[in-house]
C-alpha cells in the first residue's frame, strides 16, 4: 500500500493540469502581451544597458576540456563506491563485496587509461 | 564461477573493451588491422553461443534481473546477428579512418546493450540496457567528425532519444511507486488487482503507459516521433543507418513485447486499441512518404517506418490466450533483421560509386552493378511479401494473429495491414523498373566492392532459406511467443 | 499537505518545465538542460517513493544512483556532439540545422 493520500483523486489532475496547462500558459504568455516590434536596439545582446561591443565569445581553450569529460562521466563512480563502502561490514560472508567492485573498477580502469592517453593527443582536439 | 549463459554478455563486453585500446597497436611497418578482427571475433564468440544455447542446451533460467529463456535467446541471436553483418560490411568502410578502433568498440558495446535489453525482466536493468545501447549509437551517428551532414544527423537523433531515455526513467518512476518494485515479475502480479484494491493509483498507471509508448516509440520508430528518423538515417554512415534501422529498432520492440505483454499484460486499461491504431498510422503514413521520396535513403527510412507499423500489430492483438501475433512479430523480426541490414549495406555499396543516391542515379542500374541491384531486388520483394521469400511467411502469420484476436476491430486491422503491404509494391516496384528497364544518363559498369556484396549475397541467400523452408523457424518463434508470458523462476 | 503529494508536485512541475523547454528552446544545450530537468523529476520521484513508503524500500535508492550515473553519461557524449557541431558551424541553433531534408 503506497501512502494513503495518494490515493486521492485530486492528486493525479492536479497532476494532469499542471503538466498541460503550464506549457500552454506560457507558450500564451509569451505571444500575447509582446508587442512584436523589433529594432535593431532590440535585437542586440543585453549587456547591463550598454551598447555592447565586440564579439559575446572567446576563444575557448579546448585543451583541458577532454579531462572535464572523463570527470564528468567519472565522478558519478564515487556514489558505487561510496554504496559499497557503507554496506562492506554487513555483507555476509564477509568479504563477498571485494571481488565484484575489484572487476568493476578493473572494468572501470580501461576505458579511463584509453581516454586518458586520447585526451594527450592535441591534434584529435 | 560465472554461469554458462552470460557467456556472450561477457564476450561482448570483454571485446568491446579491449577492442578501442587494441587499436593503438595499429601502425608502424606491420600491416595490422587488429580492431574490426577482434570485434568481429567477439561478435562471432557470442552468436555461436547462443545458437548453441538454442540448439543444445535450451534450459529455461533467471539469473537475478537476467531472464534467458527462448525469447531472449531468439531475439539475442538476431540482434547479435546483425550487428554482425554491420561489423563485416563495415570492413571496407572503416579502412583508414584513425577512428576505426572506437567504431568497433562502440558497436560491440551497443549490441551488449541491446542483448541485455531483450533479456531484463527488471526495469532497472532494462534501462541501463536501453541506455548502453543509446549511447553509443550517438557516437557512431557522429563517427565522421568533420562531416556537418553526420554530425546534423547525429544532433537530431541524441536530442529526441535523449528525450524517450528521460520520460522512460519517469514512467519507471511511477510505476515503482505504483508497485513498489521493479521486478517485471513482481509487477505483473501486483497489477493483476490493483484497479479493485487500490482504484486511486491506477491514472499512474494511464500515464505510465503514455509515457512508455513515447519512450520506447522513439526508438521503434512509431508515427508521432518518426521525425528523426529519416534524417538520421541519411546523414549517419549508412552501415550505421543499417544498425539503427535493424538492431535499435528491434531491441526497442524487445523490451516493449516484455514491459507491455508480460509486465503490464494484466492492467486492465484497454492500451491494446491504442496500438492497433498507433498501427494503422505508423504503416499508412510511411508507405505514403515512401512513395514521394526522391532520395534511397530516406524511402528505406519510410519503409523501415512501415515495417514498424506492421511489428506494433503484435502489441496490439497479443493476449495471454492469442500469442500468435506475437510469434508472427518475432519472426517479422528476424527476417526485418536481415533485409533492412542488407538494403542499407546495398545503399553504402551505391554510396561509395555513385555520387548522389537520388532514385534517378538508380536508372539502368541493373546493367551498371549487376550484383547489387540483383540483391536490392530480391530484399525489396521479399519487404514487400511476395510468396516464395521469408518476408511473406512472417507477414502472414502476423495478420493471421491480428484476425485471430478476441478485439472486434481485429479483422480491420489485418485489412489495413494486407492493404498497405500490397501498397508498399508500388515504391518497391518502382525502384525495381527504374534498375532494370530505364536507361541510365551514363551506362559505364561500375565496380563493386566486396567487403558489401558477400553481405548482400549471404541475405539473399538466407532470405531464400528461411522462405523456402520455414517450418523449423516457425515453430521456434511460436515456443519463443509462449515462453514470454510464462513465469520462470 | 502530504509529503508524498509534495514531493509528486515538485516532479510534476520539474516536468512540465523540461517538457516545455524542449518544445521551445532553439539552442541545443538549453535543450540538455531541459532533459536533465526531467531526469532529475525522475529521480526525485523514485527517491520519494521509495522513502516514503511503509517500511521505506531501498531499491529505489539503487535505482536512483544508476540514473544519475547515465545521465551523465548521456550528457558527456551529447556534449560532445554540441562542441563538434559548434566547431562546424559555428552555431548549435537546432532551428537552423536544416541541411537534412527531402
Amino acid at each position: 500500500m503506497v501512502a494513503p493520500g495518494l490515493a486521492e483523486i485530486f492528486y493525479y489532475l492536479g497532476f494532469i493540469v499542471v503538466a498541460t496547462l503550464v506549457p500552454i500558459i506560457a507558450l500564451f504568455l509569451i505571444v500575447t502581451p509582446r508587442d512584436a516590434k523589433p529594432s535593431p536596439m532590440k535585437l542586440e545582446t543585453y549587456e547591463a544597458g550598454q551598447m555592447p561591443s565586440g564579439r559575446g565569445r572567446t576563444r575557448f581553450i579546448i585543451q583541458y576540456y577532454p579531462y572535464l569529460l572523463i570527470f564528468v562521466i567519472y565522478d558519478v563512480v564515487a556514489m558505487f563506491l561510496f554504496a559499497w563502502a557503507l554496506t562492506l561490514r554487513t555483507l555476509q560472508p564477509p568479504g563477498s563485496g571485494t571481488w565484484p567492485i575489484l572487476i568493476f573498477m578493473g572494468v572501470l580502469l580501461v576505458p579511463l587509461a584509453y581516454s586518458i592517453h586520447l585526451a594527450s593527443q592535441r591534434d584529435l582536439w | 564461477m560465472a554461469p554458462l549463459q552470460l557467456v556472450p554478455l561477457i564476450s561482448l563486453a570483454v571485446f568491446g573493451l579491449i577492442t578501442p585500446p587494441a587499436g593503438l597497436l595499429r601502425g608502424g611497418r606491420m600491416r595490422l588491422r587488429p580492431a574490426p578482427y577482434l570485434g568481429i571475433l567477439g561478435l562471432l564468440i557470442a552468436l555461436g553461443s547462443i545458437s548453441w544455447f538454442i540448439l543444445v542446451n535450451y534450459q529455461p533460467t533467471a539469473l537475478g534481473a537476467l531472464r534467458f529463456d527462448l525469447f531472449t535467446y531468439f531475439f539475442g541471436g538476431i540482434l547479435i546477428g546483425t550487428s554482425t553483418l554491420v561489423a563485416l560490411a563495415s570492413l571496407g568502410f572503416t579502412k583508414g579512418d584513425p577512428n576505426e578502433a572506437p567504431y568497433y568498440g562502440l558497436l560491440l558495446l551497443s549490441t551488449l546493450g541491446m542483448v541485455i535489453l531483450a533479456a531484463s525482466q527488471d526495469l532497472v536493468l532494462l534501462y541501463v540496457g536501453w541506455e548502453l545501447m543509446s549511447v553509443p549509437t550517438y557516437a557512431l551517428t557522429a563517427i565522421k567528425k568533420r562531416d556537418v551532414l553526420s554530425n546534423e544527423a547525429a544532433m537530431k537523433f541524441f536530442v529526441l532519444s535523449a528525450m524517450s531515455s528521460a520520460l522512460l526513467v519517469y514512467a519507471i518512476s511511477l510505476i515503482y511507486g505504483m508497485t513498489g518494485s521493479t521486478s517485471l515479475v513482481d509487477i505483473r502480479s501486483i497489477l493483476v488487482n490493483i484497479a479493485v484494491s487500490q482504484p486511486g493509483v491506477k491514472p499512474f498507471g494511464v500515464i505510465a503507459l503514455v509515457l512508455f509508448i513515447v519512450g520506447f516509440g522513439v526508438k521503434m520508430a512509431v508515427v508521432p516521433f518518426h521525425m528523426w528518423i529519416p534524417d538520421a538515417f541519411e546523414g549517419a554512415p549508412s552501415t550505421i543507418s543499417a544498425l539503427l534501422a535493424s538492431g535499435a529498432k528491434l531491441a526497442a520492440f524487445a523490451a516493449a513485447f516484455r514491459v507491455f505483454i508480460f509486465g503490464m499484460g494484466t492492467f486492465q486499461v484497454d492500451w491494446y486499441s491504442t496500438f492497433a491504431i498507433l498501427a494503422i498510422v505508423t504503416m499508412t503514413l510511411g508507405n505514403v512518404a515512401a512513395l514521394m521520396q526522391k532520395s534511397f535513403t530516406r524511402l528505406l527510412a519510410y519503409s523501415s517506418i512501415a515495417q514498424a507499423g506492421y511489428l506494433l500489430i503484435a502489441l496490439a492483438v497479443t493476449t495471454p490466450t492469442n500469442t500468435l501475433g506475437l510469434a508472427g512479430a518475432i519472426f517479422h523480426s528476424l527476417n526485418y533483421g536481415i533485409l533492412k541490414t542488407a538494403t542499407f549495406v546495398a545503399a553504402a555499396a551505391i554510396a561509395t560509386k555513385l555520387p548522389v543516391t537520388d532514385l534517378t542515379s538508380f536508372n539502368g542500374l541493373g546493367k551498371r552493378m549487376p550484383q547489387t541491384a540483383f540483391g536490392i531486388t530480391i530484399l525489396f520483394l521479399a519487404l514487400a511479401g511476395v510468396p516464395p521469400l521469408n518476408g511473406f511467411f512472417s507477414k502472414a502469420i502476423l495478420f493471421t494473429g491480428a484476425l485471430n484476436s478476441p478485439f472486434s476491430w481485429g479483422p480491420y486491422l489485418a485489412i489495413a495491414a494486407l492493404l498497405n503491404s500490397g501498397f508498399s509494391m508500388g515504391y518497391y516496384g518502382w525502384v525495381i523498373k527504374r534498375m532494370y528497364l530505364d536507361d541510365p544518363a551514363d551506362a559505364s559498369r561500375l565496380p563493386e566492392p566486396r567487403s558489401y556484396t558477400r553481405i548482400l549475397w549471404l541475405a539473399v541467400i538466407l532470405t531464400f532459406a528461411i522462405g523456402i523452408y520455414p517450418q523449423p523457424w516457425i515453430s521456434l518463434s511460436q515456443s519463443a511467443a509462449t515462453s514470454l508470458l510464462s513465469i520462470v523462476s | 499537505m502530504e509529503p508524498l503529494a509534495s514531493f509528486f508536485g515538485l516532479s510534476a512541475t520539474l516536468l512540465a518545465i523540461g517538457i516545455y523547454g524542449l518544445a521551445t528552446k532553439r539552442s541545443a544545450i538549453r535543450i540538455l538542460f531541459s532533459v536533465e530537468l526531467i531526469y532529475n523529476a525522475a529521480n526525485l520521484n523514485i527517491v520519494a517513493f521509495a522513502r516514503l513508503r511503509n517500511p521505506p524500500l531501498v531499491t529505489g535508492q539503487v535505482l536512483v544512483i544508476f540514473s544519475i550515473a547515465l545521465a551523465a553519461m548521456e550528457a558527456a557524449v551529447g556534449l560532445a556532439i554540441i562542441l563538434l557541431a559548434f566547431r562546424l558551424n559555428s552555431d548549435i541553433d537546432l532551428r537552423k540545422m536544416t541541411r537534412l531534408k527531402g
